[in-house]
């Protein structure tokens, strides 16, 4: 058994395309995978992202009077799947944040938003409309935006969109592969295949040769939220990119990351964000879940579970998490 | 051995830049234009077959390959059944067989195969018993297998 890696460098990340090396006429069908896998990657920054004014998502938070706009399928799409996030979440996934986000200071490609807060920046508290504000009308396509109100859909874009091009290069290519956007990973069902190898890393970084956790998954989705890497001064108060809807402000994490397992990435990653926004009620709604789970504690955190040190931190293992591997020979390839 | 011959056939095909390391970060600055690939790599990835850390892991995990063979061959007869079925009395509205299928956002055209309605996350499809390859750190659980490596899960 053998795995071809597809990395592009995208979306403010690194997203990855994997798949195993199978069947007839290999190359020509995985050739033809990474091209679509770069066609969906373009239409999602095209239609989605908060950081371009040309795109769909930004035209319709701009040009909205309140009135239904007809909109692409992708971008109703997206929206439908963040409205089902704020109503799992009970309204703690919104997708009406943009304002908040961009009061905080996060604007533009955070890289950016890290150089400017490193010359010191002032930031706002701006409360969201809240996603009860949004109307989508499955027939005519439309949605409706109350005036002034951003859209940010951040929380399940790429989730959604990575469970999509699965099920796609699956479904054209007859591909067993796996989709990786930034940690949000959907993948495959292999069965009693081979599982799938992730290392979760402990340093939280999408670099594959960082030490880290390495397990086994047969299929579904996996999705890390965490406050590491996209965290800014404002204002001298730091801020990260996972808000309180209802603060308007960060969210006051209870937790270093928190990683889970689903039957989909966008399911994963509903999970993981939602229990990252509720603070310290989240790990209490995230065991109602019943998905596998770990959680990396922060110093401050208090929890009932049993913690297990690792690299320097703790890890609390929720239901039925897979066993971690070992490698005891041969290497890791990436 | 890193590089495999997929990669000849995509760098002499395609105008990408190809790493043979596994390249560290290098994020796109914003995205204005039409050129989504900043970085690519391709390379194979190699299964290392390696053994069981103890002699009764391997014990065990014979043993339940050898009951679960009967297993799957009883589930899979019974499945088969049941999904004639379904599709005599249903035409046309046979669940998905596979777990993974049954959350994922399936319908790549027309909108949203997305059911709002749900207000359940899905849970994972359960791992399988695999043949070989790398071991549990702790008991005998039957989800240690070989593999190629990895996504990186960190975000």
């Amino acid at each position: 058994m053998r795995q071809v890696l597809f990395r592009q460098d995208t979306l403010g990340t690194s997203c990855f395309l994997t798949s195993r090396v199978e069947g007839v006429d290999f190359e020509r069908r995985f050739i033809a995978a990474c091209e679509t896998f770069s066609e969906r990657l373009f239409e999602l920054d095209q239609v989605a992202s908060r950081f371009r004014q040309d795109s769909e998502v930004m035209r319709l938070s701009a040009e909205n009077t309140g009135e239904p706009v007809s909109v692409s399928e992708l971008l109703f799409d997206l929206v439908e799947a963040a409205m089902r996030a704020a109503t799992i979440t009970g309204g703690y996934l919104d997708p009406t944040v943009g304002n908040s986000m961009v009061g905080l200071g996060y604007s533009k490609d955070f890289e950016l938003v890290r150089r400017d807060s490193a010359d010191g920046m002032h930031f706002r508290v701006v409360l969201p409309s809240g996603y009860r504000t949004l109307v989508l009308d499955r027939v005519t396509r439309s949605i409706s935006v109350p005036p002034g109100t951003i859209l940010d859909l951040g929380a399940t874009a790429k989730a959604f969109v990575a469970d999509r091009i699965c099920a796609e290069l699956e479904h054209l290519y007859s591909l067993t592969c796996l989709v990786n956007l930034g940690g949000d990973i959907s993948c495959s069902y292999v069965g009693q295949e081979v599982p799938w190898m992730v290392n979760l890393t402990s340093d939280g970084s999408l670099d594959p040769t960082s030490d880290g956790m390495l397990f086994g998954i047969a299929g579904g989705g996996l999705a890390t939220s965490s406050v590491r890497s996209r965290n800014w001064l404002a204002g001298g108060t730091p801020h990260h990119h996972i808000i309180d809807p209802t603060s308007g402000e960060s969210a006051v994490v209870d937790f270093e990351s928190i990683t889970v397992l689903a039957g989909s990435a966008l399911d994963a990653n509903i999970a993981s964000c939602g229990a990252m926004a509720m603070g310290h009620r989240g790990i209490i709604w995230l065991r109602g879940t019943g998905l596998p789970a770990v959680v990396k504690r922060t110093n401050r955190t208090q929890m009932d579970g049993i913690a297990r040190p690792w690299n320097g931190s703790e890890l609390e293992f929720i239901g039925d998490w897979p066993e971690e591997l070992v490698q005891l020979s041969g290497g890791v390839a990436c | 051995m890193r590089l495999g011959p997929a990669l000849g056939w995509f760098s002499r095909n395609y105008n990408y830049e190809v790493e043979t390391q596994a390249p560290l970060q290098k994020h796109s600055v914003g995205s204005q234009q039409r050129t989504p690939i900043m970085y690519a790599s391709l390379f194979e990835q190699k299964v290392v077959p390696v053994k069981h850390s103890t002699k009764f892991r391997d014990e065990s995990v014979m043993k339940s390959k050898r009951i679960s063979k009967f297993l799957w061959v009883g589930a899979l007869g019974s499945v088969v059944v049941v999904s004639g079925l379904a599709e005599k009395v249903y035409p046309g509205k046979v669940a998905p067989s596979s777990p993974a299928q049954t959350t994922n956002s399936a319908s790549t055209t027309g909108t949203s195969g997305y059911n709002v309605t749900s207000s359940t996350l899905a849970p994972p499809p359960a791992s399988a018993t695999a043949p070989s390859g790398l071991s549990a750190t702790s008991g005998s659980s039957s989800s240690g297998s070989a593999a190629a490596a990895a996504p990186t899960a960190g975000s």
